[in-house]
């Protein structure tokens, strides 16, 4: 059908592609300038998703329900939440600390994120249910 | 009280408050603001653990008054009082 001042159809033109976003160029750009630097390869990058898509909250609940049932476990938890974590075959990377808090007949404690999914710090909410 | 732009770890609703230091946390952290604007890669310093009540951070919070918070807060956004 003539359209667009010329007389003749034909079929849409474009590169037969979904235009990609902003965003995506933007990765697959900081992505080959990391590759073409040398600071990172290919490879790792697939390795580390592969990491985080091995976590999954079961690895807490397996953390939680032998502090219940091993009192020695429970206090190491407490006092380092890394070391206690690595004894279970749960492995971290960087310099990531785990700080464990225990819920009592007293205090329930709330975590929270502050600010956004990158944040180091915690910050929690602690309600005491107690008289004192 | 700072508003610096750019991407800051210390929430809004946080500065200029008071609050009780409760612990500091171990061992020393990366500066994650300086290190995320490229400035004085590898520095370390101390995140406080500071407490305060929720009232205090919310006038109309109408919880329980023993109800609050606990937050990490790296040293440089911390002043004795």
């Amino acid at each position: 059908m003539p359209h667009d001042g010329h007389d003749h159809d034909h079929a849409e033109i474009s590169s037969g592609e979904k235009p990609r976003s902003y965003y995506d160029i933007m990765t697959t750009a900081v992505l080959e300038l990391l590759y073409e630097k040398q600071i990172l390869k290919p490879g790792e990058i697939r390795r580390q998703i592969e990491v985080l898509d091995s976590r999954s909250p079961a690895l807490g609940a397996k953390v939680v329900a032998r502090a219940w049932t091993d009192p020695a476990f429970k206090a190491r938890l407490l006092a380092n939440g890394r070391t206690a974590c690595e004894e279970l075959g749960i492995s971290f990377y960087d310099d990531t600390q785990l700080i464990v808090l225990e819920n009592t007949a007293e205090v329930h404690n709330l975590i929270v994120c502050t600010l956004c999914s990158a944040i180091r710090a915690r910050s929690w909410v602690c309600r005491r249910t107690g008289t004192n | 009280m700072r508003y610096p732009v750019g991407h800051y770890r210390v929430p809004l609703y946080l500065r200029g408050k008071n609050a009780t230091v409760e612990a500091i946390i171990h061992p020393t952290m990366l500066d994650n603001e300086a290190e995320g604007f490229g400035r004085n890669a590898g520095l370390k310093g101390f995140y406080y653990r500071v407490g305060l009540p929720l009232a205090d951070l919310w006038p109309d919070y109408v919880g329980s008054e023993r109800d609050s918070l606990r937050i990490e807060v790296f040293e440089t956004w911390l002043e004795r009082i």
